[in-house]
């Protein structure tokens, strides 16, 4: 056992684990973050992406121990501090982007981050760099929509900004 | 009433689920869990002749270690569900050495952490004697096991289809396939004062409770299932699973919480699949088009284990005219898992032969396919005579068309490209789907603070019905959505049905419309000082006689204690009571698709355009265009995101999807999601769906239809057909490769 100390949504938790211990494992099991899915444990589903250092990054392939003093983001701490949600995860219910629910944390923490790189500037730009979230019940089209419109969003914001 | 029904309200569910909140099985916390993990059979067949776990014992933080030596425990008379029971398999891991398919459980380890008993599961040495395996039904040496009752015969096929002027004979194959929902099989069982609490992902809580109170010898309210949110199901968590039970033996002796989450791998094998499929169709018509002769004789992979049969013959039968027609349905047992219901079980792999042979049969008669499609409508059953209780599959078939733009497809084949030199496909397929029904109950309370809460033991897997079953009662009672509150997914909660078959929004929808009436019986009789007479209910008010209002929060906090509840127990005219009952206990009990009078089925008009890369064959899905009538929709939005999600299983089941076997060791090859190919986003292009809406009274109180499994249903043909169109080759079965069209 190893004892370390995570930043995750800008608080510190001193936790003890194992040194194969996942980050996603010590999200979930040791600190009740439980918004961050598991799906494969291979890093093939995408449904445990978080934020590391404001990256994505698939948490079942991280081990927790790697990424002590690295600001870790998970899906709860996206709203902002009044709880107000964040843009977007406003868009994903406003556009019905989801069904059974279990992949959109990871979808959104990947929806942030495409935003965020400038990967959203088309259509098939947001196909293809959202194509490492996988969503059986196959609410891709919804996805897009969700994305694009927080994609716009943003621009006419830089725009006004400018 | 008040018009709720048919409003796109925003899923009821989505700020939970978008903000991590919503918890799943493997999400809730228990104080002092246990981990469990795995150990599966790597030979197909045969008994385990020695297991050594004494490695795995001495890792620090193993707690238990169960193998067939030590559980001495079974499941007493519970069993399969189609047998019925409750559980996916007739046979139970740890029970004996015998081995049955590869993949078996042999051993569950428990421990303090999960990565003890992973490190411990991997130190189990087990010998195996083994036996001659065959996991695939096209194997050598298989034989076919006639279903006759299935057998379906009107007229003379046979004699029809030598004598047809035109005629198409040809046989299509589909492989098996997994479910793959994205959330793991997951169990935590904890057990208090001799009661069992389980979170585990459920599309039957109260076939689970049943099934878990008849093994473990305790009341059904002794059992406590809790799944308000299920990550993707397609009918892979309906049967209760072994490892649910393991687990719960294990806490049981542990006196702790055990929690297990299956690996990706093993999600293979520990539950079920969809089984391969083979189909020969043979169609013949007179040169007008006309169809004479209609003969579908369809092979089911099944178990040696247990037999299982997913019948697409008793569909197909039904979708065209014709004076002549055959099936027969046969079943193959191969060493496997038993194969279970995934996502339209019947209808997905029958309909991707069927609907591919009537593209080959409008190709051979120079007909366009949606015109031959249209020539054959059925006014009524084909088999039985029976009046459709709605089918506008005609109007679908129109409206599809227009959307689709199928008036500007040049019939020739490859003769349409894109600019950038890529040939366009267009093809098209019907779709349908049974609306059987089942009992439900369900509960409906109207409080003096205006809320209105559901309470119904049935399931949203992600299909709406956390929005749509509010929508129900809110449209009898007025109350704006905001003030709507729905509870699901726990076996506390009056009875609903199983979530299979596409029934539960018409099943449980019609128990909360009668819950709910029966609230506002009461609201108006508490209005009137008992005479409920010229009383009624409108924008939020009860309305006197006299025409004045009362708001309904005043009216209900003037009753006793504030509340007005009611509870509804519905069932299909069909059923028995004794029937009603045994389905509300946990029971298996369905009513439909056809009744002594009526045939009630879903219809859809599906089309598909795909771009084939002339060089590389690479296929594509740019559009998918699917124009449905499943009666009333209560939902637009959640009802066209499901359809929408059926089709990308389609476009997934035609260019993606094969469990592939490793036939030497007779086991799935293929088992994680690098190599289980599914849809991604980049596979899918445009999706654009339409429903028509169709007044059914016959099918249920609230007219709905079959809405959850008929996307996926046509899908598969139709995009074999565009890529028929695109390049000239029939592809005869799944997945269309690159391979297949070089």
């Amino acid at each position: 056992m190893n004892t370390i100390t995570l930043e995750v949504n800008g608080h510190l938790h001193t936790l003890a684990v194992d040194t194969r211990t996942t980050l996603l494992d010590a999200l979930r099991e040791h600190l009740g973050l439980t918004g961050t899915k598991v799906g494969c444990n291979h890093g093939t589903c995408g449904a445990c992406t978080v934020h590391i250092e404001g990256r994505r990054q698939l948490a079942c392939l991280t081990l927790a121990v790697a990424v002590e003093g690295r600001a870790i983001t998970t899906i709860e701490g996206l709203a902002a501090a009044d709880g107000t949600p964040h843009p977007m995860q406003a868009a994903f219910a406003e556009h019905d982007a989801l069904q059974c629910g279990y992949c959109t944390p990871g979808q959104i923490m990947s929806a942030v981050a495409c935003v965020a790189e400038g990967h959203a500037r088309s259509d098939s730009e947001i196909r293809e760099y959202m194509s490492g979230n996988l969503c059986r019940c196959g609410a891709y089209p919804n996805i897009v929509a969700a994305v694009r419109r927080v994609a716009e969003d943003a621009a006419v914001r830089h725009v006004a900004a400018a | 009433m008040d018009g709720s029904i048919g409003i796109p309200v925003v899923r009821r569910d989505a700020a939970a689920k978008a903000s991590g909140a919503a918890q799943y099985a493997a999400d809730f916390p228990h104080a002092g869990t246990a981990y469990a993990a795995l150990v599966t059979s790597k030979v197909a067949r045969g008994r385990i002749t020695a297991i050594d776990t004494m490695a795995a014992e001495a890792v620090p933080g193993v707690q238990m270690v169960l193998t067939h030596h030590s559980l001495n425990e079974g499941l007493g008379k519970e069993t399969f569900a189609m047998k019925g029971g409750h559980m996916q398999s007739s046979f139970m891991p740890l029970t004996s050495d015998e081995v049955h398919y590869a993949g078996q459980i042999v051993c569950l380890l428990i421990a303090d952490t999960q990565e003890a008993a992973e490190q411990a599961a991997g130190l189990v040495a087990v010998e195996y004697a083994t036996e001659h395996a065959s996991a695939a039904m096209d194997d050598p040496g298989h034989e076919e096991e006639p279903m006759e009752k299935k057998a379906i015969d009107v007229g003379d096929a046979l004699a029809a289809f030598a004598a047809a002027d035109v005629s198409v004979d040809a046989t299509y194959l589909t492989p098996a396939q997994h479910h793959n929902p994205i959330e793991l099989y997951a169990a935590t069982c904890a057990w208090r004062d001799g009661k069992l609490l389980v979170n585990t992902p459920s599309q039957w809580v109260k076939g689970k409770q049943a099934a878990l109170a008849e093994i473990f010898g305790i009341p059904m309210e002794d059992v406590h299932i809790e799944s308000p949110y299920i990550g993707g199901g397609f009918g892979s968590k309906a049967t209760l699973l072994a490892h649910t039970v393991l687990v719960a033996m294990a806490a049981r002796r542990l006196g702790r919480p055990v929690k297990l989450v299956v690996p990706r791998e093993a999600m293979f094998t520990v539950g079920s699949f969809r089984p391969a499929t083979r189909s020969r169709v043979r169609l013949g018509a007179k040169k007008d088009g006309t169809l004479t002769a209609v003969l579908h004789d369809e092979v089911g992979q099944s178990a040696v284990i247990d037999h299982v049969a997913f019948p697409a013959t008793e569909v197909t039968a039904r979708m065209y005219a014709s004076p002549n027609i055959r099936t027969r349905q046969a079943t193959i047992a191969t060493d496997v898992n038993t194969p279970g219901f995934q996502r339209a079980p019947a209808e997905a792999p029958g309909f991707f032969g069927f609907e591919s042979a009537v593209d080959e049969l409008a190709i051979k008669l120079g007909m366009d396919p949606v015109e031959l499609r249209v020539r054959n409508e059925p006014e009524r059953d084909p088999v039985k005579g029976l009046a459709w209780s709605s089918r506008s599959l005609v109007p679908c078939f129109r409206r599809g068309a227009e959307l689709f733009g199928w008036s500007k497809r040049n019939p020739e084949v490859g003769s349409m490209t894109t600019p950038d030199g890529l040939l366009i496909g267009m093809g098209c397929a019907t779709a349908t789907y049974p609306s059987a029904m089942a009992p439900s109950s369900a509960r409906v309370r109207l409080s003096a603070d205006g809320t209105c809460v559901v309470y119904c033991g049935a399931h949203d897997l992600g299909t709406g019905a956390y929005t749509v079953l509010g929508q129900v009662a809110a449209d009898v009672l007025g109350v704006p959505d905001e003030l709507v509150r729905v509870h699901l997914g726990d076996s506390t909660l009056p009875s609903g049905p199983v979530a299979g078959g596409s029934i539960t929004t018409g099943s449980s929808g019609a128990a909360v419309h009668m819950a709910a009436l029966a609230v506002r019986d009461r609201l108006l009789a508490a209005a009137g000082d008992g005479n409920p007479a010229g009383w009624s209910l409108a924008g939020g008010q009860v309305i006197g006689p006299d025409g004045h209002g009362r708001p309904v929060a005043e009216v209900v906090g003037a009753v006793t204690g504030g509340v007005i509840e009611e509870t509804a127990d519905w069932k299909p005219d069909a059923l028995s009571d004794d029937q009603m009952r045994a389905g509300l206990a946990g029971g298996m009990a369905f009513a439909g698709p056809t009744t002594e009078k009526h045939a009630s089925y879903s219809f859809g008009a599906q089309f598909a355009e795909v771009h084939v890369d002339p060089l590389l064959r690479t296929v594509r899905v740019a559009r998918m265009v699917g124009v449905f009538a499943c009666g009333r929709i209560i939902n637009p939005r959640t009802a066209r995101s499901n359809l929408a999600g059926g089709m990308v299983w389609g476009a997934s089941f035609a260019l993606l999807e094969e469990s592939q076997v490793d036939r030497p060791r007779a086991r799935f090859a293929n088992t994680d999601l690098a190599g289980y190919h599914i849809s991604t986003n980049a596979d899918i292009g445009e999706v654009v769906v339409e429903t028509i809406h169709e007044d059914d009274l016959v099918v249920n109180p609230i007219g709905a239809k079959a809405v959850g499994e008929i996307g996926i249903v046509g899908m598969n043909a139709a995009i074999a057909n565009a890529v028929y169109h695109a390049t000239g080759t029939r592809v005869r079965k799944t997945p269309i490769l690159v391979e297949d069209l070089l």
